[in-house]
């Protein structure tokens, strides 16, 4: 499995706040997740901005994974040496052929 | 030119210390793993923060990240720019590969 979407996994029920390329802001609890990054969230939030697309009605919202542009997330939620160790591991697999 | 190119990665095999090498440009950002790290992405946006994960794609994971996006304006009466800056920070966050133009890394990590 990619490295982030194991990542992704390990975060299902939990709460994220994705923020998208067209500068829209939703928090939401993580539902699924898929090796193109795409999200499923529910319970979704919007942050209110000026000229933001009005998503204030959406309550589940499906996320396509090439219109992201950061995910921000809970620090406690991550075991950040884990994910050092399997990323030296799989850059190592990319690159030694 | 097929022979040399086998000789030489079959020496490299033999010698443990060389696998740690900078071989492939993604090693030398393997190799900032745990250290602070400069990330410039498209749309006037950088980033510092420590790096604990990133894939073949540059999807990079930071923790402790401070943002800040550069706004340039265009004055046309007096024919400058005007830029401003704006600073986010986040605990941990994740970036999307297809943003990022470049990763600098410390001198002591390279």
């Amino acid at each position: 499995m990619p490295l982030f979407m194991s990542l992704f996994q390990s975060l299902l029920m939990k709460k994220i706040t994705v923020e998208m390329k067209n500068d829209a802001v939703v928090t939401g609890i993580l539902q699924t997740v898929d090796h193109h990054l795409n999200l499923y969230l529910e319970n979704v939030e919007t942050r209110e901005q000026q000229d933001q697309i009005h998503l204030e009605a959406a309550k589940f919202i499906f996320v396509r994974g090439s219109t992201i542009r950061y995910i921000h997330l809970c620090a406690s939620d991550v075991d950040v040496f884990v994910l050092e160790d399997t990323t030296r591991r799989d850059i190592r697999q990319e690159t030694d052929i | 030119m097929s022979e040399k190119h086998e000789i030489a990665t079959s020496s490299i095999q033999k010698e443990p210390a060389y696998t740690e090498a900078i071989r492939q440009p993604l090693d030398t950002v393997r190799l900032a793993l745990g250290e602070r790290v400069y990330v410039k992405l498209r749309g006037e946006r950088e980033l510092r923060g420590k790096l604990h994960g990133f894939d073949q794609h540059m999807n990079i994971l930071l923790s402790d990240a401070e943002e800040t996006i550069t706004h340039i304006k265009f004055d046309p009466v007096t024919n400058e720019e005007i830029t401003s800056k704006t600073t986010k920070t986040s605990e941990m966050i994740f970036v999307r590969g297809d943003l990022v133009i470049l990763v600098s890394i410390p001198r002591r990590a390279a």
